[in-house]
């Protein structure tokens, strides 16, 4: 997907819907931007703004809780059914 | 008299031969061992092959027919030369006679058996492009849900739900149990990959712990290399141990060699992420905020520069004037002290004892000046970017932290053009911003 350019420098725009690894890389991509050193100040305070917001949105992406194991089935009408997965005994040799 | 000879017709013959050899139980259910001498595959799907003694191949051989409808369950493409085991009756093929083997099995024998029907797999889906690197999914760096197709007893689960609740608990273990091995394990473990691509994961992991070579066969099987192709999410392969290879590997878009293994390479070590981000954070700060540091030490290198580099004239002629300065200074103070009525024993004395008068502190100030106009000649490019300088008023010394000044006192502030002399209204000292 094609990024616009300008794009990361919008302090205001929203991170909540970013998985990690696109946060993560437009991170670094803020990182680079501001390492670099060339950028006017009004640039710089945009860039570290919307950097904030996207190491709180990666910490809170880390930050979940233990998630149970499920278990997928699917229905009679072929729908899928998830319920939480129960270890069965081992009968040997299939594992 | 002659005897009467019975003369049959070429037909009847036939017939004769034909229904001679279908009465005879042994030979409408045989099993025989052989070499394949040539073989034809027609058009229609039926395959043509002489069948010869696998210890005298020059001097024994029959010729054997196997059509499409029997041919559907061949799990190899016979060749020349290949040991087979074949099962089928013998007839003739009633219009010239030809004494045939109608087959309805064949099978390579020997431990080369398998081997073989997967080589032929292998380079079937190979030619079909089935294993292309570019056909290689990239696997999602953090996996909020993770599908394992497996049984759901035994080993291979229980080391992937270990796994990924030591690396990495926040992402979603989601179970497809499905049988494994033995018959009809083909079919389910297509059906149970199919279900998890229609599930909300990001990743797909198909797992089975270590089995003989015939224990494995169902993930060498042309249906679930098939249904793992057809896989809209990643899949990740970790069949038996180490050394087994299976046609689910060459599909799969990432091969490892154990479910353990599989595990490790799907989920990320939850502890180096936070470890990564905490870097970045850092990084972030010190681009950032901390950024002006940088330039802070551009700036004291650049005056330190100039200072070795300008005019000495100029520097000459401020130490002129502080000369001066403390000249009138000490003439000042010397006059004060005498209108208190006290001794004064040296000039030296009265400075130190007496602590800085209102005109020595005018006459630092004063320097001060001189030395901030001395600074203001240097390409001072950062002021120009918008960044600014503030100094205590009192002392001189640069304001890096809240905590240097207190409400009330009264601050410098330098900036690209001109200087602002300000009076602190409030101090919110010590925030930190990421």
């Amino acid at each position: 997907m094609e990024r616009d350019p300008d794009a990361f420098m919008t302090a205001a725009a929203e991170t909540s819907d970013l998985d990690y690894e696109s946060a993560l890389g437009e991170l670094d991509q803020v990182l680079a931007n501001l390492e670099d050193g060339r950028v006017a100040l009004e640039d710089a305070m945009a860039l570290y703004e919307r950097g904030v917001g996207l190491v709180r949105r990666c910490a809170s992406l880390l930050d979940g809780a233990e998630k149970r194991v499920t278990e997928l089935a699917a229905g009679p009408d072929g729908a899928l059914e998830e319920t939480p997965f129960e270890a069965r005994p081992e009968d040997g040799g299939a594992g | 008299m002659l005897t009467p000879v019975r003369i049959l017709q070429v037909g009847e013959l036939n017939s004769l031969i034909r229904a001679d050899l279908e009465e005879d139980p042994d030979l409408q259910d045989v099993w025989v061992e052989a070499e394949i001498g040539t073989h034809t595959h027609s058009a229609a799907g039926h395959h043509y092959l002489t069948l010869k003694d696998c210890r005298q191949p020059e001097q024994s051989s029959i010729k054997a027919v196997m059509f499409r409808g029997q041919a559907k369950g061949l799990a190899f493409e016979p060749v020349t030369g290949q040991q087979v085991i074949a099962h089928g009756k013998v007839s003739t093929y009633a219009s010239r006679g030809d004494l045939q083997l109608y087959l309805d099995r064949l099978e390579p024998t020997g431990v080369g058996a398998l081997a073989l029907a997967f080589q032929q797999l292998l380079a079937k889906l190979e030619a079909e492009g089935l294993f292309a690197p570019d056909r290689k999914r990239r696997l999602p760096l953090l996996p909020r849900r993770l599908a394992v197709v497996t049984s759901g007893r035994g080993a291979a689960i229980r080391d992937v739900i270990h796994v990924v609740r030591r690396r990495c608990p926040i992402t979603q273990v989601v179970v497809v149990p499905t049988l494994v091995q033995g018959e009809g394990s083909p079919t389910a473990i297509a059906a149970a990959l199919e279900l998890a691509g229609r599930s909300d994961v990001d990743v797909v992991l198909l797992v089975r712990g270590g089995g003989s070579l015939e224990d494995l066969q169902a993930f060498n099987s042309e249906l679930v290399a098939r249904a793992v192709a057809a896989c809209p999410h990643p899949v990740v392969a970790g069949v038996g141990h180490e050394t087994d290879t299976t046609v689910v590997d060459y599909v799969a878009d990432l091969r490892a060699p154990t479910p353990s293994v599989a595990a490790e390479l799907v989920v990320p070590d939850l502890e180096a992420l936070r470890a990564e981000l905490a870097a970045r954070r850092l990084r972030l700060r010190r681009g950032g905020l901390g950024w002006l540091q940088v330039e802070r030490e551009g700036l004291r290198q650049r005056q330190v520069r100039l200072a070795r580099m300008a005019p000495l004239a100029r520097i000459e002629s401020g130490r002129q004037d502080l000369d001066r300065a403390q000249v009138r200074l000490a003439a000042a103070v010397r006059r004060i002290l005498r209108q208190e009525g006290l001794a004064l024993r040296s000039r030296n004395q009265s400075l130190s004892a007496s602590g800085p008068g209102p005109r020595l502190l005018r006459a630092r100030e004063e320097f001060a000046g001189r030395v901030g106009r001395l600074e203001a000649l240097s390409p001072l490019a950062v002021l120009g970017r918008g960044y600014s300088i503030t100094f205590r008023s009192d002392t001189g010394q640069v304001i890096r932290d809240g905590a240097q000044v207190a409400p009330g006192a009264d601050v410098v502030t330098r900036l690209h053009r001109g200087t602002l002399r300000s009076r602190v209204t409030a101090v919110e000292a010590n925030q930190e911003v990421v």
